[in-house]
This record gives structure tokens, sequence and C-alpha cells, in this order.
């Protein structure tokens, strides 16, 4: 066995002798070779890393794109989903509190003080959401005639965020608030002793950009609960249209502002201390140019103005006896959704934009009484994105804060109540969003 | 020994290429064998004596204290050996030609050299390994078990098995 051993081991080292060939500088090089990887190893890695990590981020895109893929059953283009949000209605109240509601269950899923109103309050546009529906800002009240200071709460949990003072004189207060849909600026309307005021703020920075008298209002006071009740943006973003009014008709009606940056232009009435578009002062619905808004006749009667205050059409709305503060547009625009106090008889009516029919899915409830409780009646009517209509049942002539009052989901085309819930306080705005 | 060892290798550890050096010269000349019989190919052999000093420097800290450093290396070369091996450059090219490798001389020990080598190119990587490490390298077995990582009498048994198929395939008992 050892003979044989030895035979084998002398005939592979022939073999291999013959292959190997001594290389006296390989141990050098071999080192070098070590010493320069060692050298560059930390970048070595930081390159790999760099390229894991580019790995990484292409793998993730491509998986993402093969699920949205796959989701889509393998038909149409790949689109990136929305991030899934979550639709919610938000309301002020008159004792000053900030929900945000379930829109199926109407039940909160938050609500945060917002600050100490007067026992009365009157409905308006005090609540606007952000145009990336992450901040709900508010107007809450302090007194009738209005509040001081914007506050805003996180959307979704109602965190509390930024406030900005509106103001430093003592007598402002504002009473109805709008967003420029151009560059997310919040704009204020409202009024000291003697003037209208529209006062421009940036809610990234939590200042007052500017303040503008846009009327002189004659005479020693306002007129008592003269108040702004709407205030919204042409689509193009370059005219605030706004509503005051209620106590002195001379004095009630929309005006405009022409807003460039933080400039402020306003409109030129047709004679000192009136409105430039003469009105109701109550709430209204931009249609295209045009503005959508209602007078105080009797019968009430739905008009239709150019953006520069001409007269272009009259429409009855259906709702004779009623009394109706707020236009609604339906989703498509071609109909007006009109929606009647509960302390004028109530009742839910359509009015075709086109032909100018209009057509009362709800009557009115008999004089004398509140309208029954299968009758839709309220304030701030908003048309919710499964196209039913949320409204502030109130019982009372203005929110109270300690009054029992309701929020109801109708359909707007049957005017049938779908839901509703009891809110402790008068409801003065609901939005939706995001 | 030992103590002189554990100073070389913290020199080593802490970046010292001459202390790396001195750590790997008695070895290198016994790792370029081992590459070659495992190779067959100089070049390719010269390259994995290369790079296995790369992964030793790199993986020092992993020898374990008083451990020697020759066959932890050689098992470093044999593992790049079978690496070299495996990869798709080594099997598209192939081996080098053993006739052209074979050592000048008479035509019958060409012959034999060319078979010895045929013969080794056909055992597995592990058997192969063995055989070199032990009738080339004239290690003994309980180096061979070292290098290869098992028990002095598994690498018997590897090592007998390996041989009889050296054997086999150089045609039997007889042309010993």
């Amino acid at each position: 066995m050892i003979d044989r051993d030895d035979a084998l081991r002398t005939r592979i080292h022939a073999a291999l002798d013959g292959v190997y060939q001594p290389d006296p500088g390989l141990l050098r090089r071999a080192v070098e070779a070590a010493e320069r990887r060692q050298r560059h190893a930390p970048r070595l890695r930081a390159l790999l890393a760099a390229a894991l990590a580019v790995v990484a981020a292409v793998l993730v895109v491509v998986l993402t794109l093969v699920q949205h893929q796959l989701s889509n059953g393998n038909h149409g283009p790949v689109r990136t989903p929305a991030p899934a949000t979550r639709h919610l209605i938000y309301t002020l109240d008159a004792a000053g509190t900030v929900a945000a509601l379930d829109p199926q269950t109407l039940r909160p899923v938050w609500h945060a003080a917002a600050g100490a109103p007067p026992s009365d309050s009157d409905p308006a546009s005090l609540l606007r959401l952000s145009a990336d529906g992450r901040t709900l800002w508010v107007l809450p009240l302090t007194d009738r005639r209005g509040g001081t200071t914007l506050r805003s709460f996180d959307a979704a949990s109602g965190a509390p965020g930024a406030s900005i003072p509106l103001s430093s004189q003592g007598n402002a207060a504002y009473h109805a608030l709008a967003i420029d849909p151009s560059n997310g600026d919040l704009v204020a309307v409202g009024q000291d002793a003697t003037r209208i005021l529209v006062t421009v703020a940036d809610p990234r920075r939590g200042v007052v950009l500017s303040t503008v008298a846009t009327r002189t209002l004659p005479g020693a006071a306002p007129v008592s609960l003269d108040l702004s009740t709407e205030a919204r943006f042409s689509a193009d973003g370059s005219r605030l249209y706004y509503s005051y009014g209620g106590g002195d008709p001379d004095r009630s009606g929309v005006d405009w502002v022409t807003v460039q940056g933080a400039t402020l232009t306003p409109c030129a009435p047709a004679r000192p201390g009136a409105a430039c578009i003469p009105g109701s002062g109550l709430g209204f619905a931009l249609v295209g140019n045009d503005l959508l808004t209602l007078d105080n006749g009797a019968p009430q009667h739905l008009i239709e103005l150019t953006a520069g205050g001409a007269p272009v059409r009259r429409l009855t709305t259906g709702l004779a006896a009623a009394g109706v503060t707020d236009p609604v547009l339906s989703g498509d625009g071609r109909t007006a959704i009109l929606v009647g106090e509960c302390a004028g008889l109530g009742g839910l009516a359509r009015v075709d934009l086109a032909g100018g029919a209009a057509q009362a899915l709800s009557t009115p409830g008999a004089a004398g009484g509140l309208p029954s409780a299968a009758t839709p009646c309220g304030s701030r009517p908003h048309l919710l994105s499964d196209g039913t209509l949320v409204v502030a049942r109130l019982d009372t002539a203005a929110a109270n804060a300690n009054s029992p009052a309701a929020l109801q989901v109708i359909d707007p085309t049957t005017g049938r109540i779908l839901r509703q819930t009891t809110t402790l306080a008068g409801i003065v705005d609901v939005v939706e969003g995001p | 020994m030992a103590d002189a060892t554990a100073a070389l290798f913290l020199d080593v550890r802490v970046g010292d290429a001459q202390a790396f050096e001195a750590a790997l010269a008695p070895v290198i000349g016994q790792a370029h064998r081992l590459a070659t019989g495992m190779l067959r190919d100089p070049a390719a052999a010269q390259d994995a004596v290369q790079e296995a000093a790369i992964k030793a420097w790199r993986k020092l800290d992993r020898l374990r204290e008083g451990a020697e450093l020759g066959p932890w290396f050689l098992g470093i070369v044999a593992n790049e050996c079978r690496t070299t091996l495996r990869s798709r450059w080594r099997r598209s090219v192939g081996s080098l030609d053993t006739a052209r490798l074979a050592a000048p001389g008479r035509t019958g020990d060409v012959e034999q050299s060319q078979d010895v080598l045929s013969a080794l190119a056909a055992l597995r990587h592990s058997d192969r390994l063995v055989v070199v490490l032990h009738y080339w390298l004239d290690l003994p077995i309980d180096e061979v078990a070292a290098v290869v990582g098992a028990s002095p009498s598994a690498t018997k048994a590897r090592l007998y098995r390996a041989v009889e198929k050296l054997r086999d395939r150089l045609g039997g008992e007889g042309r010993w």
C-alpha cells in the first residue's frame, strides 16, 4: 500500500510539477492587491450601498406598477391611484365646536373647541378646507358681528394648528371666509364701525398680507345684524365675491374685489354705500361667469346676474311661501337646488337653469308652525360628493348655542330626508372634504 | 510562536501591509501550488491566490485566536478555486490544454502526465482537493483535514475514495 501510495505521489508530482510555474512576485502582488482593495473598501461599500438603494427603489417602482397592473386586471393603462382619502363632513356650531362627521353615519370622527361664541350666531361661510384637503380653516365667531382670528385644524385628526389674528383694530369683526384658489391665501370679509373690510392672510406664514376697506357705510354706524354671509372666488381666482346685508336693503347685495396677489381692488358701486350688485345680501352661487342669488321679494325669486351685476333673468323658486337663503348648484351645474329656511316653512325645489322651470319636491309646511320632521329645511346647504345634500336644520331664526338642532342628509332628486343627526347647538356652517 | 503570531495578526488587523506580507510569505508558495493543482492554469492560479489574499485580509478577524494562518489561507484558496471553476468564464473557456502544460521529456512521460492531469480533472472538486493537498503539497492527513474543515478520519476516508476513483481512471492497479 505504501509502495502504491508513493507511486501515485510520484506520478502526481510529475504531472503537476510540469504545470506549476513559480511566481516570485506573487506574494508582493497579492499583498498590494489586498491593501489596495482594503483602502478602497469604504468607497466600494458606499457605491455598493448606493447601487443597492437604486435597485431597491427600482424594484419598489416595478412591483408597484406590476401590482397596479394586476389590480387593473391587465386592462388599460397603468394608473397610479390617488391615496385613499376619507370624505368627512365638517361643521361649526353656535357653541364654537368644530366637528368632523362620517358622512354615512353622521357620527363625529373628531371634534374640537374653536372659540367662545355669542349665544346666537348667524350661519355663514365660516369653514374652508385648504386646496390639499389637509387643513380646515375656521373663522370662529366671538360676537354676533363676527370673529377676529382664523384658526386651523388638521382635517383628518382635528389637531389644532396655527392661528392668524386678522386685525389689530378693536372693532373689526369678520363673518365670511374664502380661500384664493390661485395661491391658497385666506380671505376674510368683515366690517368695522363704518366700513366693510376684506383682509388677505398667508396661511403658510400665518400673517396678514393686506386689508382693504371695500365700502364705506354711510351713517354713524352699520345697521344691526348687517353681515357678510357668503364669500366665494370666481373660477379663475381673479375675483372675490361676497354678500353683505340683512337689516338695511339699501346696503344689501353682493360686491366683488379684484385680487392680484395681495393687491385688492374693490368694485365701484353705483351710489356711495350701496352694493355693487344690489340685492338681498344672502347666499349666492357662481354659474360660469354669472351669479345666482335670491331677492327679497314676496314671492322670492332666483335671479341670475352677469359678473358685473347686470340682470340676466328672474326665475321662480317653486317655494313661493318659503324663505331661501342659499342656492346650491347640482353637480352638472344645470340645476339650482333650493332649500327653504325652517323659520320660513322649509321645502325643497329644483330649478332647471336652462329652461327656467321650477319643481317643488317637498312643499313647504303650513304657515304658523315649523316644517314637519319629514320636510327638508335649513341653512348652509352643501352638495356632498355622493350627490346628496346636507343641510343644517335650525328651528330658530339664528343658530343658538344652547338649542338642539339637526344636520340632515337629503336626496336632492326626491326631497327625501335620508338620515339626520341631532346636534346640541345650531350649525352655522357645513363643508365636506377633502 | 503563538504570541508572535497573535502580535502579527494584530498588526495586520490594523492595516499593516508589511505584517500581512510577513504572515503570508510562508504559505504563499503552497497556496500557489494548490491553486495550480486545482485549476491547472498558471494565470488562473495566480488570480485565485491574489483574490484569496484580498479575502484573507478582509476576513482576518474571523481567524480564531491561536489558529494557524496556513491551513486557513489554503482553505480560502481552495474556495476561490472552486468559485473560479464554477464561473461562467471558466466553463466557457475550459481548462488549459493539459498537453501543452505537460513537462517536457520523453513521450511516454508526457502521455503519463496527461493521463494524470485528465484523471485529476475528472475528479470532483472536494476529491481533487484532498488528493492535491496530500499527494502534491505533501501535507499530512491532519493538515489536509484542517484545510478542508473535516475530521482527520473523514478526510482519510475521502482521500481513500478519491484515490480509488483516480486509479480507476488511470487504468487500475496494474499501471502503478
